[in-house]
């Protein structure tokens, strides 16, 4: 019965989606371009066109690798339940901002100042196709350490505007800041990055 | 968006703007997300609330990219057509002309292949595996988790949907709440811009911000644009990896230089951790430059070294053509 549940669940729930003409659909196709007049955007799809960009943008932010999931399944859990009101305008500032929060409270907790980190696990002998992946990981790594140096709000910045593409307008959003604020936050990041960079040039 | 500054990412090569595209390349896999969707169908979220699984009804979930479907619009007119063409045959039958074989074979074969359509896709991704049977555990699961419903409301929701409020300022703080439980989705989380008992935002009242605000000459709502001063042409350090990707990078279009970084990183690295790949990089770059011996004679001694390499086919598909 549960199942039948579900699965009666599942059929109002697609009736209710093909009801949509074209022009109304959400345009969730691409993450860039999300449209964000959708009033109807279902958990679903933003999760499936949004999970990989929102687990980035926490790992940029400051959550380990080992935490990541824990962080992003926290987010969800908040987005699902604010969904409801969500007016469907600016998903993508909605949703960083979430994230922000998330990384936040990640960052201030306890056991995240308190415990010692052994960044990452000892590498062993690498097989030659791993170059690649090797040679990101360290730059990854170089960035991660650029970025732990920098103030919460400029680090913010710098992630969502260099690596999660959003525009500055919706940095500005995401932040709940001026739009003047996330330029200066995002230059100051930029200076500050760049300078991390030369300084391991000159080394 | 067209006036937001450069991003660095499009700025000349090098090592920042690698770390960059490593950034962005920083997903999770799909066996990563279905074990999230899966945590979260644990903690509450409906099954038909996550994407669905392969075999069950609906679209095709693949995390990323959205499924491709008809549209309604799209099926009612590929219906329109399959009933056009069934009525011009008709019509054509019933003057007595012998109408074309062809136009039957849309009434047989666009009818079946359309209705199908309505049904679950044949296609499958190999995704989401574990997806259905927990699914059919939800409710039962839900006896055990806390419910979403049951979470105190506060009101706060994000009000980010006006650019002009954000540069005018007018954004209110946003809520600084206490600290919650680790695993309890925590209501702090919910960008909040809009309750007016809620203490001020930390950084918005700082004087740091404060003069970041007033140091920026920018007019609102035009776009700030950021000085343009060029990446800084450092040269990125000669480690072992920076060596061998620029060696791999000239190996087709410029053998010499390839076999010269290499050997210059056998020189500078001579027990690096990718011995392997140099050597092979050293030998790829005699081949191409014809010196087929040089090559061979490099290849058996790569061979006795590394018996077990995962180059040694590669090696032997290209030598073995001499």
């Amino acid at each position: 019965m549960p199942f039948l549940a579900s699965l009666l669940s599942n059929l109002r729930s697609r009736a209710g989606s093909d009801q949509k003409t074209p022009s109304e659909a959400p345009s969730l196709e691409v993450h860039a371009g999300l449209a964000t007049q959708a009033s109807d955007l279902s958990f679903a799809e933003i999760f499936r066109t949004q999970a990989r960009y929102l687990w980035r943008a926490l790992l940029g932010l400051g959550v380990r690798s080992a935490d990541v999931d824990d962080v992003c399944q926290e987010v969800f859990l908040v987005v699902h339940r604010r969904l409801p009101e969500f007016d469907g305008r600016a998903l993508r500032s909605w949703l960083y901002a979430i994230c922000l929060r998330a990384a936040s409270e990640y960052r201030r907790s306890a056991r995240v100042r308190h415990e010692l980190v052994v960044a990452e696990l000892p590498e062993g002998s690498f097989a030659g196709s791993q170059l690649e992946t090797v040679a990101a990981r360290e730059a990854w790594q170089h960035l991660l350490g650029a970025l732990e140096t920098l103030d919460e709000e400029k680090r913010a910045a710098f992630v969502l505007y260099e690596i999660e593409e959003l525009s500055l307008r919706e940095v500005a959003e995401a932040m709940s800041c001026p739009l003047q604020t996330a330029y200066s936050r995002l230059q100051a990041a930029r200076t500050h990055v760049r300078a991390h960079f030369d300084s391991r040039s000159g080394a | 968006m067209s006036q937001d500054p450069k991003r660095l990412i499009h700025h000349e090569p090098s090592a920042l703007v690698d770390a960059l595209q490593a950034g962005r390349r920083n997903v999770p896999t799909d066996a990563q997300l279905e074990l999230l969707a899966q945590r979260l169908l644990r903690h509450g979220i409906p099954a038909h609330e996550l994407p669905r699984a392969p075999n069950t009804p609906g679209p095709r979930p693949t995390f990323g990219a959205s499924p491709r479907r008809l549209s309604p619009l799209a099926k009612l007119g590929l219906a329109s057509i399959g009933l056009g063409v069934i009525a011009v045959g008709t019509l054509l039958r019933a003057h007595g002309e012998s109408a074309p074989s062809s136009a039957d074979v849309p009434l047989s074969s666009a009818a079946p292949q359309f209705l199908p359509a309505a049904q679950p896709p044949a296609t499958s991704s190999p995704a989401l595996p574990q997806v259905e049977s927990r699914r059919n555990e939800a409710p039962r699961n839900q006896a055990v988790r806390p419910t979403p419903t049951a979470e105190p409301d506060d009101g706060a929701r994000p009000r980010l949907d006006s650019p002009a409020t954000a540069e005018a300022g007018v954004s209110e703080p946003a809520a600084e709440t206490t600290r919650s439980k680790a695993v309890a989705p925590s209501a702090a989380l919910v960008p909040s811009v809009k309750s007016p008992v809620q203490s001020p935002r930390p950084h918005a009242a700082s004087p740091a911000n404060a003069s970041s605000n007033s140091a920026s000459a920018v007019a609102p709502g035009a776009a700030p644009e950021l000085d343009s001063e060029a990446l800084p042409k450092a040269i990125p350090p000669d480690t072992e990896i920076s060596l061998l990707k620029k060696a791999r990078n000239a190996l087709s279009a410029d053998p010499l230089t390839a076999y010269g970084i290499a050997e210059r990183c056998a020189r500078e690295f001579p027990n690096g951790t990718f011995a392997q790949e140099r050597d092979f990089i050293t030998i790829s770059a005699l081949h191409r430059l014809g010196r087929a011996h040089e090559a061979k004679s490099r290849a058996a001694s790569f061979r006795s070294h590394y018996p077990r390499s995962a180059y040694l086919p590669q090696l032997e598909r290209m030598l073995g053509h001499e």
